[in-house]
C-alpha cells in the first residue's frame, strides 16, 4: 500500500468537516475522490497534503506514519499537491513557480542529484506544456486559468512525487481546455504516476482512474472500481440522493 | 538654481535613509504580518556596537563590516527567540510581542550604556563639505546616498536572483502554497530578519553619524519615520517602501526650505497632514499595490 488514510476526523474551528474517512492508494493507481461542493474534499486534500493535522485517524505512506509530519516536509517524502484554487506564484516567474516546486529535492536526494533532478524534471514539464517553456520568463500572474493549472501540476511534478495529490484541476476551465489538462493526466497515467484526483463532475474522472469513491457531508458513501462505478446508478444517488432509476427522475 | 541643487541632494539623502529604514521594516512585515516597533532599537543597538568598536581601536574599515554583521545576528537572534514561536499567531500578538521585545533591548542598552549621549567618533571626512563647482554638499549626505543605492541594488538581486529570494516572494504572497513545496516557513522568516538586521546595521550607522549622538532613547523617531515611509508607500511593498521613503524625504525638506521662522517649528506636524492628505488621495498608498494581491 501507497497511501493511506485511517478514520480521518478533521475540521476547523470547532466544525467537524471530515468525520472518519478512510482510504488507500496501491503504487501506480489512480484514485477519484468525488463529491459535491462542500462535502470535504479540498478538506481531505489539504490533510493529506500536511496543511491540518487531523483530529483523529492517521496517514501512513509506504509503511511509515506521516500524520504529524508537517506540510512542509511531505514533499520530502513524495507526497505532492496541486492545491484547490491553484496557488500560482503571481510575482515569480512561470520557472521560478517550478523551481520552487523542486526545493524539496534536495533534501530528499542530496544536493548534486537533486541539480541533476531539477533540469530533468523542468525538461519534462515544458515537454508536457510546451505553452509553458515558451513563456518561461513570464510571471506566473500572466497566465490563463488553463495555463495556471498546468503550471500548478508542472510545479507538483516538479518535486517528483510518488503520489501527486491535485485538487479539482478543471475547476473553472473552459471544457475544452479541461480537456487539454485531462489529456496530460492520462499521459500521467500511462507514465505509472500514482495520484489522487479531487473532482466534483465524475464523467471525465472515472475515465482514467482505476478507483473511486464519493464522499458526501463529510463521509464517504460509495467507494467501487472506477468501470463499475461508471455503469452504476449507485452514483448519482450518492450524490444526489434520489433514487436514479426511479420513475420520476 | 543652487539652492534649488542643493535642497535636492538634501532630499535624496534624508529620502535613502529613510527608504532603507522602510525596506527593512517591510520586509519582515511582508512574510509575518508584523510590525516591529522595536526596530528603531535595532539601528540603536547596530551604532553603540560602532561605537563601542571605534572607540577600542577597532580601524573604521573593519568596525562598518563588523557592525552590520551584529545587527545581522541580533536581527536573527530577536526573531528566532521572540518571533519564531508566533508564526501565524495573529498579529495583535505580534504587535505586543515587538513592544516586549522593544523594552527588553532598550533597558539592556541602559544597562550597558546608561542613559547619557555617546559620541560616534567616526573619521574625519564624515563632516567635510565637498564642493562641486558652486555647490556644497555635505559628505556624509553623498555617502548616503550612495550606500542607498548600493544596498538597494543589491536587495534587488538578492530578492529577484537569488532561491532565498523566491521563497521570500513567495511565502509573502501564498504562505501555506510555499509550504507545500516543501520550504520551512521558520527559515524563510530568519532570512527575512537576517537581510531585515543587515539593512539595519547599515542604515544606523548611517542615522547616527548624522545625529551624532546616541541615547538608550533615539529609538523612537527612526521607528515612525519607517512606519509612516511604508504606509505611505503601501504596506508589505518593498518598491512602495523605496517610494514612500524618498517621498517622506522630499515633502521634509521642502518644507523646511520653504517655511520660515515660526512656522518651521510645525513642520512634523505639517509633514503628517501632508502624508494624510496622500492617504486619503491614494488609501492603498503611493505604489498602489501589494506584495500581497488583496482577498
Amino acid at each position: 500500500m501507497l497511501l493511506q488514510a485511517d478514520g480521518i476526523v478533521v475540521g476547523y474551528g470547532n466544525t467537524r468537516v471530515l468525520k472518519g474517512i478512510s482510504l488507500s492508494l496501491m503504487e501506480g493507481q489512480a484514485l477519484a475522490v468525488l463529491g459535491a461542493n462542500g462535502a470535504g474534499k479540498s478538506t481531505l486534500m489539504a490533510t493529506l497534503a500536511g496543511l491540518l493535522r487531523p483530529w483523529e485517524g492517521r496517514i501512513v505512506l509506504d509503511g511509515e506514519d506521516i500524520t504529524d509530519v508537517p506540510a512542509e516536509e511531505r514533499p520530502v517524502l513524495g507526497v505532492a499537491l496541486a492545491p484547490e484554487g491553484r496557488g500560482i506564484f503571481t510575482t515569480l516567474s512561470i520557472e521560478e513557480n517550478l523551481l520552487m516546486g523542486a526545493t524539496s529535492l534536495k533534501r530528499r536526494f542530496g544536493a548534486a542529484d537533486a541539480k541533476r533532478r531539477t533540469a530533468e524534471t523542468l525538461d519534462r514539464v515544458y515537454t508536457m506544456f510546451p505553452v509553458l517553456g515558451a513563456r518561461r520568463k513570464d510571471g506566473g500572474g500572466k497566465l490563463s486559468g488553463g495555463q495556471q493549472q498546468m503550471l500548478a501540476i508542472g510545479r507538483a511534478l516538479a518535486a517528483q512525487p510518488k503520489v501527486l495529490l491535485m485538487d479539482e484541476p478543471c475547476l473553472g476551465l473552459a471544457p475544452k481546455v479541461g480537456n487539454e489538462v485531462y489529456a496530460a493526466l492520462h499521459e500521467l497515467r500511462r507514465e505509472g504516476q500514482s495520484l489522487v484526483v479531487v473532482e466534483e463532475s465524475s464523467r471525465r474522472a472515472l475515465e482514467f482512474v482505476d478507483r473511486a469513491c464519493v464522499i458526501k457531508v463529510g463521509e464517504k458513501v460509495l467507494e467501487d472500481d472506477a468501470a463499475a462505478m461508471r455503469e452504476d446508478d449507485r452514483l448519482l444517488e450518492a450524490y444526489f440522493g434520489i433514487q436514479a432509476a426511479g420513475p420520476e427522475a | 538654481m543652487t539652492t534649488f541643487i542643493q535642497h535636492v541632494v538634501d532630499a535624496l539623502s534624508v529620502g535613502a535613509t529613510y527608504a532603507l529604514l522602510a525596506l527593512g521594516l517591510t520586509l519582515v512585515f511582508s512574510v509575518m504580518n508584523l510590525i516591529n516597533f522595536a526596530y528603531g532599537m535595532m539601528l540603536v543597538w547596530s551604532a553603540y556596537a560602532a561605537y563601542g568598536m571605534l572607540d577600542h581601536g577597532v580601524p573604521f574599515v573593519l568596525a562598518v563590516p563588523l557592525c552590520i554583521l551584529f545587527a545581522t545576528l541580533l536581527s536573527m537572534a530577536i526573531g528566532r527567540i521572540a518571533f519564531r514561536p508566533f508564526i501565524g499567531a495573529p498579529p495583535i500578538t505580534l504587535l505586543i510581542t515587538s513592544f516586549g521585545v522593544l523594552l527588553v533591548i532598550q533597558y539592556l542598552a541602559i544597562l550597558c550604556f546608561g542613559e547619557q549621549p555617546r559620541i560616534l567618533r567616526l573619521p574625519s571626512f564624515f563632516s567635510d563639505v565637498a564642493e562641486i563647482g558652486s555647490i556644497r554638499v555635505p559628505v556624509l549626505e553623498l555617502i548616503t546616498i550612495g550606500t542607498g543605492a548600493a544596498v538597494v541594488a543589491v536587495f534587488y538581486l538578492v530578492l529577484n536572483r537569488t532561491a532565498f529570494g523566491a521563497q521570500l516572494r513567495a511565502a509573502a504572497e501564498l504562505p501555506d502554497v510555499t509550504r507545500l513545496m516543501g520550504v520551512k516557513p521558520d527559515r524563510v522568516l530568519m532570512v527575512a530578519f537576517a537581510i531585515s538586521g543587515a539593512i539595519a546595521g547599515v542604515v544606523g550607522l548611517l542615522w547616527f553619524a548624522k545625529v551624532g549622538a546616541i541615547t538608550p532613547r533615539s529609538d523612537l523617531d527612526p521607528t515612525i519615520k519607517a512606519f509612516i515611509a511604508i504606509v505611505l508607500g503601501g504596506l508589505g511593498s518593498t518598491r512602495g517602501a523605496i517610494l514612500g521613503g524618498l517621498a517622506l524625504g522630499a515633502i521634509e525638506v521642502t518644507l523646511s526650505a520653504t517655511l520660515s521662522g515660526d512656522a518651521l517649528g510645525y513642520q512634523p506636524a505639517i509633514v503628517f497632514a501632508a502624508v494624510i492628505a496622500i492617504l486619503i488621495l491614494r488609501p492603498r498608498g503611493l505604489s498602489g499595490t501589494t506584495l500581497e494581491p488583496a482577498r
